[in-house]
């Protein structure tokens, strides 16, 4: 079965859970931004859980199935088969020929499109994760464009037991937690980060968000010796103003880091839009 | 040496064997990585070396922080004989003008003539203390200090894959289009990754080797890894 695409969106990518083979030699992680949506997407159509999907940032596009099929969109947007709207977060049976057409909203960045069986893509360090940087993963390594193909194998695999994933509701503070270089902050920056609410700023993508609003004293030196990294890190550079990484970061840097998002809470994170206000709290593991 | 420990998030650690580059040093951080990478099924998911730290992710729900912090302990205590393995790279680089974009700010900068430049940079053995920043990008230890010049004031928006540079202390290869502020000097014709496998491991050693302009656009062999003694 085969997907073709009609109108790409803004930023449409094929992801999964990503990659971590390749930490040690540069490789990042990778994968969906927001984890959780992508697992909920696959279990949804009855797939293994980290299958491959379409991820969608913002404008999600339009699509026209040339094949019966199942499908399910995960996320906070809203979209259309055919003229009818239809339910986010459920099981949709699509006809041959149908045309879907999704939208974020002003609910959230990212939405997901899982498809039963298994979308195919190119593989990456262990991976079908698109990674734009290196033109590797996904469809050709790069975002998808009007007239782009998808093929589907409409075998399913083997579904690892257990499922829980549900559409929770969005954290309204994020938890963050100490990173390495913590201690070397000023107090002044430690309780600055966590009482005010900052705006995700314009520039934000899949390597980083940066924040607006969010100046603060930085170290002593504003540099280390390059060390890795892991998403949801926030390094403050010598100008003071934080950047968040994210899924596609680079491995290592070489900025201070003061503290790291939870894991549990990255998702609901990146989620946030440009514009969009973000309070974070301390949290002790 | 003992390491300091810095708690990284909820799934991860640091672990810092000091604040400068130093082969001791790196030789203590490629010891702790390379014995961690064992532990997979124990709960140690990935493992990323730098120049004097090991950030080292792990599953929770397998492997407690303090669990991973003593199993680093031994490893570190029970320092086995080093491993004695060296293995050596080497890097096929065109310094043709027409790759070695600044050619004349090198040359006006380290008041040397271009070859003396390239000669310096070729005749020598550099040691890949770390990769990262993007996919095989190596950052490499023994410049020479007679070619070391600061990176471009602004750096460009594209720089080739393969291009060769100079900024501060530091030469490398761009493995693949990224924009940047180093210094060009050459062109290297490989890939130094592939989609499943390293070419080159931290803790390598490397050497470039100059190639005509001819041999440059017909180059097509893959980067030898030889191992040159083992104890």
């Amino acid at each position: 079965m085969k997907i073709e695409v009609l109108h790409p969106g803004l930023s449409t990518t094929i992801q999964d859970s990503g990659r971590i083979n390749g930490l040690a030699y540069g490789v990042p992680k990778g994968g969906a931004m927001d984890m959780s949506l992508m697992h909920f997407a696959n279990q949804l159509v009855g797939n293994p859980i980290t299958n491959p999907v379409l991820e969608f940032t913002m404008q999600g596009g339009r699509y026209r199935f040339d094949h019966n099929s199942i499908i399910a969109i995960t996320g906070r947007g809203n979209a259309k088969l055919n003229s009818e709207k239809i339910e986010l977060n459920s099981r949709i049976f699509v006809n041959k020929g149908d045309v879907l057409n999704v939208n974020s909203g002003i609910n959230g960045r990212y939405n997901y499109l899982s498809v039963q069986g298994r979308i195919e893509a190119e593989e990456f360090w262990g991976s079908f994760s698109t990674y734009e940087p290196a033109v590797k993963g996904g469809f050709k390594g790069r975002k998808l464009k009007k007239g782009d193909v998808l093929s589907i194998n409409e075998r399913i695999g083997n579904k690892s037991g257990f499922f829980s994933e549900t559409l929770n509701s969005k954290k309204s503070v994020i938890r963050i937690v100490k990173a390495p270089e913590f201690h070397d902050f000023p107090e002044k920056d430690i309780s600055f980060i966590v009482k005010k609410r900052f705006t995700v700023s314009l520039y934000s993508n899949r390597m980083g968000y940066h924040l607006d609003e969010c100046t603060l004293e930085g170290t002593k030196t504003g540099n280390i010796i390059s060390s890795g990294c892991i998403p949801g890190t926030i390094q403050v550079p010598s100008s003071g103003e934080p950047i968040v990484l994210m899924a596609d970061s680079p491995t290592t840097g070489g900025y201070p880091r003061i503290g790291v998002i939870h894991p549990e809470d990255l998702g609901d994170f990146a989620q946030k839009l440009p514009g969009e206000m973000v309070k974070f709290m301390w949290f002790e593991v | 040496m003992r390491f300091e420990v810095k708690p990284y998030g909820a799934d991860a650690v640091l672990l810092s064997f000091g604040d400068e580059i130093s082969l001791a040093i790196h030789n203590q951080v490629k010891q702790l990585y390379s014995e961690l990478r064992n532990y997979a099924k124990k709960g140690i998911r990935a493992v990323i070396p730098g120049y004097c730290t090991v950030t080292i992710l792990f599953e929770p729900k397998m492997v407690s922080l303090n669990e991973v912090v003593e199993l680093s302990k031994n490893i570190v205590d029970n320092n086995k004989v080093q491993d004695e393995k060296k293995y050596k790279v080497r890097i096929p680089v065109c310094y043709d003008k027409q790759f070695a974009l600044d050619w004349e700010v090198i040359c006006d900068y380290t008041g040397l003539k271009w070859e003396e430049v390239v000669e310096l940079h070729c005749c020598n053995e550099y040691l890949v203390y770390m990769l990262g920043f993007v996919p095989g990008f190596l950052y490499l230890g023994g410049l020479n200090e007679q070619i070391r010049i600061p990176r471009k004031s602004s750096p460009r928006l594209k720089i080739p894959k393969g291009a060769v540079g100079l900024a501060d202390n530091q030469t490398g290869v761009y493995p693949l289009e990224t924009p940047g502020g180093w210094q060009l000097i050459g062109n290297a014709p490989v890939d130094l990754i592939g989609v499943n496998s390293a070419v080159v491991e931290m803790g390598d050693y490397l050497e470039f080797f100059p190639i005509t302009k001819k041999q440059h656009a017909s180059y097509s062999k893959q980067i030898e890894r030889i191992l040159v003694n083992e104890n």
